[in-house]
């Protein structure tokens, strides 16, 4: 009575609800149409910081804004608002400007913070890597159901984690809190099997490959535009995905790059205790 | 028209949600010992967290899809996190509340403790 389903049929089955939910959280990521019934005014880009959204954008509207009390930066320039979706060829393409900021005009200093990250781990790894201790942990098996609901979550972690790095362009992400969210669902995979261990290598070249991928991108713009990490892009459209230039291959580096170490971090801290000294 | 059932749905749903939230407080604040403090917690809030996602996803429009993604997540994590909370605190032997009486799980904790230790 118990094994009279084939396991080949249980494992399709699995497979199919897996398959339907990954489609289905990637059509719901990425096919909706953004900011639609949030009344995200395309003019008040440049505004939010002042809190009478409506106010500012009424008198924008009829040309009065400038004439109170705030005063453009620029007095050469016409004024022309920015709107999303429309305005094209910007000097960066983000949408989020903390984000043109980190990577774009500030990107030598983002590559300089994913160092420090790099030198963080590995003095992790140094440090933990020196005293296995000899006791074994006992721990018990998790049951069946953290087992199966560990791996079914970790697609769906994973599927975030690379739609906040690939997004980071246009929403509050990016590479690191991608990355952040991939370990996240990596230690999920640790609680779920007693034994679980990553494939190493596969993280080393991850690791690597994005490290030498940022400097590459770099270089690129350094023998194309004459300046290292210079956007060598077409900007595109703002708001669009696929805008902004090389700002989100460089956030997919940094993301596989952080999710990796952070991985790695888990890993040793994890097998440490479990391990037995060789 | 649709939008204004569609809208007083979702006012309805996110008041079920935020009475079964309130009820969820109150059992961590009353209920006895863990166990059930832990059904409190993840029962009531299951069902309220989902429906307060939904009906916000029904009062504005185009948020839909997001908190339905939210809600499917919360209904696959939330219960294996409790169970899994539970089950730890049980085997590494959290007292009952003495009102439980008959504890069911304690033959087979006691089989899977022996099969664990074969290993």
């Amino acid at each position: 009575m118990k094994n009279e389903t084939p396991e080949l049929f249980k494992k399709i089955f699995a497979l199919s609800v897996i398959a339907v939910l990954i489609v289905g959280f990637f059509l719901a990521f990425t096919e909706m149409p953004k900011g639609w019934g949030v009344n995200v005014n395309g003019r008040v880009s440049r505004l939010y910081v002042l809190k009478n959204v409506r106010t500012a954008t009424k008198s924008l509207d009829s040309g009065k804004f400038f004439a109170k009390g705030v005063k453009p930066l620029r007095t050469d320039v016409a004024y022309t608002p920015i709107e999303f979706k429309k305005t094209a060829n910007l000097e960066d393409g983000a949408a989020n400007v903390v984000t043109s900021i980190v990577v774009d005009y500030r990107g030598f200093d983002t590559l300089g913070e994913v160092t420090v990250l790099f030198l963080a781990v590995s003095g992790v790894m140094m440090l933990l890597f020196g005293k296995r201790k000899k006791e074994r942990k006992k721990k018990t098996e998790p049951s069946l159901i953290m087992y199966v609901g560990t791996r079914i979550a970790f697609s769906v972690i994973l599927l975030f984690g690379i739609y906040i790095f690939v997004h980071g362009h246009l929403t509050p992400g990016g590479g690191f809190p991608g990355g952040a969210v991939i370990a996240s669902g990596i230690l999920g995979l640790f609680l779920g099997r007693r034994g679980y261990s990553p494939n190493h290598m596969g993280l080393k070249a991850f690791e690597s490959l994005s490290g030498i991928a940022f400097v590459i991108i770099g270089l690129i713009g350094f023998f194309s535009v004459h300046s290292f990490l210079a956007n060598f892009l077409p900007t595109g459209i703002i708001g669009d995905l696929y805008s902004a230039g090389f700002i989100a291959l460089i956030y997919i580096a940094v993301g596989m790059k952080v999710g990796s170490e952070l991985a790695a971090v888990v890993d040793t801290m994890i097998t440490d205790t479990e391990e037995e000294w060789s | 028209m649709l939008d204004a059932i569609l809208g007083w749905l979702g006012v309805v749903l996110v008041s079920i949600g935020v009475f079964f939230l309130f009820l969820g407080a109150l059992g961590i604040f009353r209920l006895p010992d863990l166990f059930n403090r832990l059904q409190a917690g993840t029962k009531s809030t299951t069902l309220g967290v989902v429906a307060t996602t939904l009906g916000v996803g029904l009062l504005a429009k185009g948020w839909l899809p997001f908190s339905v993604a939210i809600a499917i997540f919360l209904l696959m994590t939330n219960p294996i996190s409790s169970h899994s909370v539970a089950r730890a605190s049980y085997r590494a032997g959290v007292k009952l509340y003495p009102g439980t009486d008959p504890d069911e799980c304690a033959e087979r904790h006691l089989e899977i403790h022996e099969e664990g230790e074969d290993e």
